[in-house]
């Protein structure tokens, strides 16, 4: 099983004087059960190719293949619940998303549209809402009571608690502080090597080079590359041309190489990058 | 990605765009009083002339005068065949209970169906050819009597305006929403009117929060920039009358001057 | 230039209504006029509330809290002249944008202030300019990046030549790169206009930039000084939520594996030298 996608294309507003590509012929295979970043500029497509992942936007041309769906321009909507609840999507600032009276309803919002009992989705949104980290005895407070972190943290456990196969997060961390980034993206990782796939939209270089197995990278609607994150990050010249940052330990690698200090293969991680020079000025592995 | 377009406008560079949207306003207003000075062959055929040539100034294709005029046919066609049927006068063609078809009928028909034509049409030249802005500018302009009997006209002005500016973020909003609840499930377009209506609390909630939040964030963002009400304020945007704008005043006015004449 | 106190808080407390808890405590505080001071603290430490403090959106709610900004007392009498001194930009770059075009929006903190039509002609086009934004000026605020909007906020505040600019979490919801851009622009008119800036932020590589960090924890300070000062203190930075900077990271990292690092060293161009001297002499 993998998520394939064969010359894709999405116009929006066809045949309007306000007609715009949002993809441009995106032809990709993904292996499942990895942790897959989506970088690329703001406008650059990743937002449009995201929500085609559940088909909330459908190909103008071209066919997706994934959790046993096959779509097409001509896919019914109306065929796709099934989809809609093995492939998750979370949006930016998805706080926006709370509107139960309760915390605990509105986790279970989700699960209970995808066929799960009331007690069924009550027993999930109790578990999810402890694995994002929030305390039991918010369960029944108004959302709306929360902090700004907490009520992130119920939209991301409402999408969770039907446990999709694939999970789209579109900067999930946004905004939060760096004790709250670590553990979204630690929440993630590990649901990811539970056996789901992972795919996160990020500016953060970082956290592509902390998290992601694979990446793909988007400009102008089309897709630049696909590799992993040691290739991309190899080429300084070829992500400059690109407008793509560097993760800050590749950067500082670059810097090292620039006044004789090369160190090979390139780190791209805080830890790599200490092991490296450890490595170096000690001698011993 | 997504680009609205809030009411009419459609931009463009032909004559009337050069009209100051003061005077477009008023002219669309005067211009309902002044076709009933309309009432034989002669003048109609006149005021669809100078209908004609505003349509032309515009540089637009027809379809979309037509689009203007479409939701409104069935009123027009509805008020047409009242006059046609039930005017008395003229030759009769035929009678039938209360129902008369004389050559006055028809004639009042065909006028009334005119009238409502030519002023859907001029308005939506205005609507078409203006910024909603400019528009809204040129309603403070024209409320301004209102001032002295104490309508707050400036705040008003300034509400308009600012509800403007917020329809497409609220649109993205409502959209970006949307798409998040269908992600988790939720089915906005099947089953009855209960389900459907059950099923919008979650876009609604929602939405009706993030314009709360929007309100209250806009109302701090415009305390911190100093603003204190209306009154001491002075204007950036300021509408100005040009050259153009004799040229939409002498055609309206030699309008008027040839339905006097020949009415 | 001479440095003075711009801005000097002494027992500031405020508490919501209906909070169980004081959003600031004991404020005290002293900033100079032309520095860059960082404020920085997790998610609900009590952040967004000084700053509207600091321009009597809120007011204190001790009798015997003190605000002084720009040599005047912060009090409800004093506020609307106060304010003429502080320009904020917030972080949701969509909530603030209150015209209906570019110059629009940057004319309404002019237009509120009574400046004459001439003068509004003249320093918008100017203050657009300055922040790279001149050829959007009938741009519509649907058709702009975030980036693009928040420099329209910021062209707002500098046309009203505030000596003090807030900036509330301003690049929060920025990419990288229109983050950059808003930082780059606000560096260059602090040193031109000599403007004192308070910048808000959770993003550390940002604070490290600062003249100086304060740390903000359940509406307390709980550090200050220089950011080779404050990011020297790991454990109470993490404590609170935060973590270091890149390159304390990387130095504390190297320190603890072995690889000595003498204390001068407090940025990364000195370590990225110190270290090729340190393999050549190997």
């Amino acid at each position: 099983m993998s998520i394939k996608f064969k010359h894709v294309s999405y116009v929006y507003a066809p045949a309007t004087p306000f007609e715009q590509k949002g993809l441009d012929d995106v032809s990709f295979e993904l292996k499942e059960n990895q942790f897959i970043a989506l970088i690329g500029h703001t406008g650059s497509g990743k937002s449009t190719l995201m929500q085609h992942f559940n088909a909330l936007l459908q190909p103008s041309s071209g066919e997706i293949a994934l959790a046993g769906h096959r779509i097409t321009p001509t896919t019914k909507q109306r065929d796709l619940k099934t989809l809609r609840q093995q492939v998750s999507l979370v949006f930016q600032f998805p706080e926006a998303q709370l509107f139960e009276s309760t915390v605990l309803a509105d986790i279970a919002f989700g699960p209970k549209n995808f066929g799960y009992t009331d007690a069924e989705a009550k027993k999930l949104a109790l578990k999810w809402l402890e694995k994002v980290g929030l305390p039991k005895s918010i369960a029944n407070k108004s959302p709306f009571e929360l902090s700004g972190g907490q009520m992130r943290r119920v939209a991301i456990a409402g999408v969770m608690a039907y446990e999709p196969a694939i999970l789209c997060l579109d900067e999930p961390a946004a905004g939060l502080d760096p004790k709250g980034r670590h553990m979204m993206l630690e929440l993630f990782k590990a649901y990811q090597a539970r056996g789901h796939t992972v795919i996160l939209v990020t500016h953060n270089m970082d956290d592509v080079a902390d998290y992601a197995d694979d990446v793909l990278v988007m400009e102008h609607g089309r897709l630049l590359r696909h590799t992993t994150p040691s290739e991309v990050f190899k080429d300084r010249a070829w992500l400059l041309k690109h407008g793509l940052g560097q993760p800050a330990a590749s950067e500082f690698a670059a810097q090292l190489a620039e006044n004789g200090l090369p160190l090979l293969p390139q780190p791209l991680t805080l830890t790599a990058l200490t092991h490296r020079l450890v490595a170096h000025f000690k001698g011993g592995e | 990605m997504t680009k609205i377009i809030i009411g009419r406008y459609i931009p463009g560079s032909a004559l009337i765009y050069k009209f100051d949207a003061r005077g477009k306003l008023l002219v669309t207003f005067l211009f309902v009083f002044a076709i009933f000075l309309a009432n034989n062959w002669p003048t109609y055929l006149v005021a669809t002339l100078y209908t004609g040539l505003a349509i032309m100034g515009t540089g637009l294709r027809a379809h979309v005068f037509w689009d203007g005029v479409k939701p409104m046919v069935l009123l027009i066609l509805f008020t047409s065949a009242l006059q046609l049927f039930f005017s008395t006068g003229g030759t009769v063609y035929f009678h039938w209970w209360g129902l008369w078809l004389t050559s006055t009928g028809i004639v009042n028909a065909i006028f009334i169906f005119l009238r409502f034509t030519l002023i859907i049409l001029i308005s939506t030249v205005m609507t078409v050819t203006t910024q909603p802005l400019a528009i809204s500018d040129a309603m403070e302009w024209l409320l301004t009597p209102l001032k002295w009997v104490g309508v707050p006209v400036a705040q008003l002005a300034l509400v308009m305006s600012i509800a403007l500016r917020f329809v497409p973020t609220l649109f993205d909003e409502t959209l970006k929403i949307m798409n998040a609840q269908k992600a988790r499930g939720a089915d906005f377009n099947s089953g009855g009117l209960i389900k459907r209506s059950k099923a919008i609390a979650p876009l609604i909630i929602p939405l009706f929060i993030s314009s709360l939040e929007i309100a209250v964030d806009l109302a701090t963002a415009m305390e911190a920039r100093g603003y204190q009400g209306t009154s001491g304020r002075t204007r950036y945007r300021v509408l100005s009358w040009q050259k153009y704008d004799l040229l939409n005043a002498g055609a309206f006015v030699v309008l008027l001057i040839l339905l006097k004449v020949l009415g | 230039m001479e440095q003075k106190d711009i801005i000097k808080l002494s027992q500031v407390d405020f508490t919501y209504p209906e909070a169980e808890q004081p959003a600031v405590k004991a404020l005290n505080l002293t900033l100079q006029a032309g520095t860059w001071t960082a404020l920085i603290g997790h998610n609900g430490s009590g952040k967004s509330t000084v700053s509207k403090l600091l321009d009597g959106l809120l007011f204190p709610t001790n009798p015997d809290s003190q605000i002084m900004i720009a040599g005047l007392p912060l009090t409800p009498e004093t506020v609307w002249e106060v304010r003429k001194h502080v320009g904020i930009v917030f972080q949701n770059p969509d909530h603030q944008f209150v015209g209906a075009t570019v110059a629009d929006d940057v004319a309404f903190g002019l237009e509120n202030r009574g400046i004459s039509r001439a003068e509004m002609q003249r320093r918008i086009p100017a203050v657009l300019a300055q922040v790279g934004m001149a050829d959007y000026a009938d741009a519509e605020p649907s058709h702009l990046s975030g980036g693009q909007k928040q420099r329209v906020a910021i062209a707002g505040v500098l046309a009203l030549k505030p000596q003090i600019m807030i900036l509330d979490e301003a690049t929060a919801m920025l990419d990288p790169e229109g983050r950059k851009m808003v930082i780059d622009i606000v560096r260059k008119m602090m040193v031109q206009d000599h403007l004192t800036i308070i910048s808000i932020t959770h993003d550390l590589d940002e604070a490290n930039l600062a003249d100086q960090v304060l740390v903000l924890d359940d509406g307390q300070l709980i550090a200050t000084g220089t950011p080779a000062e404050v990011f020297q203190k790991a454990a109470l930075l993490e404590r609170s939520g935060l973590a270091l900077p890149f390159f304390y990271q990387l130095k504390s990292e190297l320190m603890a594996q072995g690889i000595n690092i003498p204390t001068t060293i407090t940025t990364e161009t000195e370590l990225v030298a110190y270290l090729c001297q340190l393999n050549l002499n190997m």
